[in-house]
């Protein structure tokens, strides 16, 4: 988990993941957050989901337009791929 | 073999990560309700390093994406016998001169506009494709006239969408044609509502018996009766009672450097 090669795996798809946010079309960020939050326990897939929310949300006049849905997508992916990786990282 | 049994509840005497990943998960809501009670002071400041960010990485993009990378094999082999006989001054010299070229043609049509319609010119600051809710920001605040609800106009008039949030330094803009998006719109005369799918592009079901030819243009009441687009592609099948049509904008959404602004009531 914590190997020097794993941690350049888990730096570089972070990265990846940060700059797709800003340049790339989602669909690469959705497939870079869900590879990270597969392989490792990353805390960085949250944030890069508030990024991603915080820089294109604009207030909407629903109750859904109003919710955060990457934030709230990246939280419920970390949590739900729990028990997946915990096998994988076994 | 013992089996480790998972369960959330376990989280008391949990590894370290775990706890870690609850308290950045806690964090996280905590920055967004923050944005939310300082109105938007954390996203304010994102979309202002977004706009910095996006000037700066302007050269690289342009020869990126309007460079040799995206051509055919054949030009990509012309293109890269003739790169090896080009200094680096040379190439740096070339690729400021395009990209000077490009806004001076693009200033020069917004002034036609200019003379049209009473606005604002302001630079496009992100990325057309990036956002998932179909917003952009445009390099133009509250301090340049730019209110919510302005119409936001390409350099032929086609209207590309509404601004829906002013910042200090950026405005975002929700696309006309934004994904789930739906704007009563008039073709041929036809009343019809539209679609949003994204990316400049729309779907119209108007009546089978209606001739719609490509290219007619289509005009939305709710943005002053201006164009939003064009027909590109009319789908009509005898065992339905409609005809679908496919609606684009006429300009390719990520060459595009500056937006026009007029405000909503004109």
């Amino acid at each position: 988990m914590s190997s020097p090669r794993i941690s350049k795996i888990r730096i570089a798809l972070a990265l990846g993941a940060l700059v797709s946010v800003f340049f790339a079309p989602i669909w690469v960020s959705i497939v870079l957050m869900v590879a990270l939050s597969l392989r490792f326990r990353a805390i960085e897939v949250l944030f890069i989901g508030l990024l991603i929310d915080l820089l294109w949300m604009t207030p909407g006049t629903t109750f859904f337009s109003q919710l955060p849905l990457f934030t709230l997508g990246a939280i419920i992916l970390v949590w739900a791929l729990e028990p997946l990786r915990l096998e994988i990282m076994k | 073999m013992a089996r480790h049994e998972f369960s959330y509840r376990s989280l008391h005497g949990a590894p370290r990560g775990r706890q870690r990943l609850l308290f950045a998960s806690f964090l996280v809501l905590v920055i967004f309700a923050i944005d939310i009670a300082s109105h938007g002071a954390v996203r304010n400041a994102i979309r202002s390093s977004e706009s910095v960010l996006w000037r700066a990485t302007a050269s690289v993009r342009e020869t990126l994406l309007g460079g040799a990378y995206f051509t055919s094999k054949r030009s990509l082999a012309t293109e890269n016998a003739s790169l090896r006989t080009l200094v680096a001054d040379d190439k740096a010299r070339e690729s400021t001169y395009s990209a000077l070229a490009d806004e001076n043609r693009a200033l020069r049509e917004m002034l036609g506009l200019r003379e049209r319609e009473a606005g604002i010119t302001a630079p496009v600051v992100s990325s057309f494709r990036s956002s998932p809710y179909g917003t952009f920001l445009i390099g133009a605040s509250e301090s340049d006239g730019i209110k919510n609800g302005d119409i936001v106009l390409t350099s032929q008039g086609f209207v590309l969408g509404r601004v829906v949030d002013v910042g200090n330094r950026t405005a975002s803009v929700r696309s006309a044609f934004a994904s789930a998006s739906r704007i009563d719109v008039l073709i041929s005369n036809v009343a019809a509502e539209a679609e949003g799918h994204g990316s400049g592009n729309a779907r119209v079901f108007v009546p089978r018996g209606i001739m719609i030819a490509t290219g007619t243009p289509v005009i939305s009441a709710s943005f002053g009766q201006r164009p939003i687009g064009i027909v590109g592609h009319v789908v009509s099948d005898e065992s339905r009672a409609d005809q679908v049509v496919y609606v684009s904008l006429p300009v390719e959404l990520s060459t595009l450097r500056y937006v026009y602004v007029v405000p909503s009531n004109q």
